[in-house]
């Protein structure tokens, strides 16, 4: 899963950034609204999470422009707390908010959320072929035996989860799966692939050659 | 409990009401008295007169009364006559009680319940008249009575009447009241209804309103204020908490906490310097009283201010001007103080390499005018009007990167509000900004 973060504050956005690379997700940041204008045209994120007072474009209009292209998740971090202008960032496209200062965990739970929201997949832990899914804890586990998964494995098979039934292209999954500052080439998939084979077993992907991969329900 | 006007006007209404029915009543009862008084005399006058008319002496036949026995008969019916012989025999008599004796004075008299005339007649003879009080006692009673009962009915009447004619002017008064109970701090945006009431209180209504619209600005600018403050701590709270609960997710290496430490820091210090602006602002408004203290030689106040931020000046390579004649005001030192090392901190921080900054401070007509012109950035057009509003800041990205929280313009315009004085701004972006400063200066 591939975040933005458009915030100004850097050592806001620099400690949120690190919290939900822990977490295993990609994450992008852009300081102005200007460059998370230019981040959002160039890369589809699973999540944007977006700060109001931004220099340049400021977050209310960043989020006008994205509804008019994208159905892009939308968690916003405000520092307003009036009624008024909650009710009006939902009703302009924001999926969600968090009134600064907030909890991490709090902030990682709806991060969470909106996720599943938006792949229609609203349980937090899935059962597939005796393998359990569970995407609040991030961990993988079959009779209660615990899979030893790496952040960017788990993230893999997140994933894969999300998109079950449809196929998974090899591009797809390295752009979800990878910043701009990791600096890898897009074969590393390929790797993970087979570490992630030889943890949960041979068949948990399908690889279709010259195409991508796909997990059938 | 305090004065009642509906009582007060129906006391004092009663009060007159009353007044008027007793001199009324009083003076009904006198005149009916003195008539039927005046009419009982009149009577005893003329049939006394007649009897004396009547008696006749002859020294053939004696005593002669010349008067029918009818006559007679009438006078006894209402009282009693009695005739005396000049040597005290009783001539003739009739009537109940009639004395036995005359008294020797002529006149009349009022004598137990008896009204009386003694006239002297011919020869020494004496002639007493006299009638009954009790009937006309009993009908000057009976209007006593009635006088009373009807003066205790119109005062009832009255005092009801005036009751609800209290009640009536009052009425516009009571819901006029009834409104302005009902506005309250979250419902400041009522009004009442100037036209419908009435003339008198049309001048009330509009005070009311206009304190109630200074009430409301007042408010709004409180919450609006506070609003803000808060939105200003949040940020700086959220990267203390966001930091601190990242770093404690894991084991870290020292690099990571030295990093984490100095964005807390960083985040502290912003709260900081807000709260010192936040402080100040209040005590800018709180400090009316406090402006016209002591006499400050503005010129010191200015002089210090530039000489204290030189250095920095010169370390971002520009170059500080200060030209300043001795000129006198009154007000609070530090504070103003203040206001200049803003001002010309501004001009420091929004100035471009090799910039100039000239301070000034000169006496103009009685004014002390202080004028810090810059060649720096300037100034959007479409930011002057709000460039002294408290939270205003002309680019967030610009002044929040170099930590100002967009207080220290409105922290000026008070102090110098304060000292009733203007501030203004002359600017042109990319050319550089004049603030002027005039204060109202005190003969030297």
């Amino acid at each position: 899963m591939r975040i933005l973060i458009v915030e100004d504050e850097v050592d806001l956005a620099g400690a949120l950034e690190r919290a939900l690379r822990e977490e295993g997700y990609a994450c992008d940041l852009a300081l102005d609204g200007e460059e998370g204008r230019y981040r959002l045209s160039t890369v589809e994120y699973d999540l944007l999470v977006l700060d109001l007072m931004l220099p340049g474009i400021d977050g209310q209009s960043l989020l006008r422009w994205l509804r008019q292209r994208q159905a892009t998740p939308v968690l916003v971090l405000t520092a307003r707390d009036e009624l008024e202008r909650k009710v009006a960032l939902l009703d302009e496209g924001a999926d969600d908010y968090l009134t600064k200062p907030f909890a991490l965990e709090e902030l990682l739970a709806r991060v969470r959320a909106l996720i599943r929201r938006a792949a229609h997949e609203p349980a937090p832990a899935v059962e597939i072929d005796g393998l359990r899914i569970d995407l609040v804890a991030r961990e993988v586990t079959r009779a209660g035996r615990r899979f030893a998964l790496t952040p960017k494995e788990f993230a893999l098979v997140e994933y894969m989860l999300l998109h079950r039934g449809e196929l998974v292209t090899r591009t797809q999954l390295y752009e979800h799966l990878y910043d701009e500052r990791e600096d890898t080439l897009s074969n590393v998939v390929d790797v993970y692939v087979s570490n992630i084979r030889r943890k949960l077993g041979r068949d948990f992907v399908r690889t279709r050659r010259g195409e991508g991969y796909i997990l059938d329900v | 409990m305090s004065r009642s006007i509906r009582l007060t006007l129906i006391g004092w209404y009663g009060l007159l009401l009353a007044a008027v029915l007793v001199a009324f009543g009083s003076a009904l009862y006198g005149r009916t008295r003195s008539t039927l008084l005046e009419g009982i005399d009149a009577e005893l006058a003329s049939r006394s007169a007649a009897m004396v008319g009547a008696l006749e002496w002859d020294e053939q036949d004696g005593w002669e009364l010349d008067l029918s026995d009818d006559f007679l008969r009438g006078v006894a019916a209402d009282a009693s006559y009695s005739l005396w012989t000049g040597d005290g025999g009783l001539l003739r008599s009739g009537g109940e009680a009639a004395p036995s004796a005359p008294s020797g004075e002529s006149g009349l008299r009022t004598r137990g319940g008896l009204r009386e005339i003694e006239v002297a007649g011919p020869r020494g003879a004496r002639v007493l008249v006299a009638r009954a009080m009790g009937a006309t006692r009993e009908r000057l009673a009976t209007l006593r009575t009635s006088l009373f009962v009807a003066g205790l009915g119109v005062l009832a009447l009255g005092l009801g009447g005036g009751w609800w004619l209290a009640r009536r002017t009052l009425a516009p008064l009571v819901s006029l009241t009834a409104t302005a109970g009902s506005i309250s701090a979250q419902d400041l945006s009522r009004r009442l209804d100037e036209r419908s009431a009435p003339a008198e209180l049309e001048g009330l209504a509009r005070a009311f309103n206009a304190t109630l619209d200074r009430l409301e600005q007042a408010f709004q600018r409180q919450v609006r204020f506070t609003a803000d403050a808060s939105h200003e701590l949040r940020t700086p709270l959220a990267v203390l908490r966001l930091q601190t609960e990242q770093a404690l997710r894991g084991e870290r290496t020292p690099q990571e906490y030295r990093a984490t430490l100095a964005a807390c820091l960083r985040a502290s210090q912003r709260m900081s310097s807000l709260t010192e602006s936040l402080l100040q602002l209040a005590r800018a408004d709180a400090g009316e009283s406090a402006a016209s203290a002591e006499p400050v030689a503005l010129d010191q106040v200015v002089r210090e201010a530039a000489e204290q931020l030189r250095p920095v000046a010169e370390a971002e390579g520009l170059v500080l001007s200060l030209c300043c004649e001795p000129v006198l005001v009154r007000g609070d030192r530090s504070q103003l103080a203040e206001v200049f090392s803003n001002l010309i901190s501004n001009s420091v921080r929004y100035n471009r390499r090799g910039g100039q900054i000239d301070v000034a401070c000169v006496h103009e007509d009685g004014r002390a005018v202080v004028r810090v012109a810059d060649t720096g950035l300037g100034i959007p057009t479409a930011s002057i009007p709000h460039l002294f509003d408290r939270f205003y800041r002309v680019d967030s990205d610009r002044s929040r990167s170099q930590g100002g929280a967009g207080l220290g313009l409105a922290i000026a315009r008070r102090v110098v509000e304060v000292h009733r004085g203007t501030i203004e701004v002359e600017s042109r972006a990319g050319e550089g900004s004049t603030f002027t400063v005039r204060l109202p200066a005190v003969p030297c």
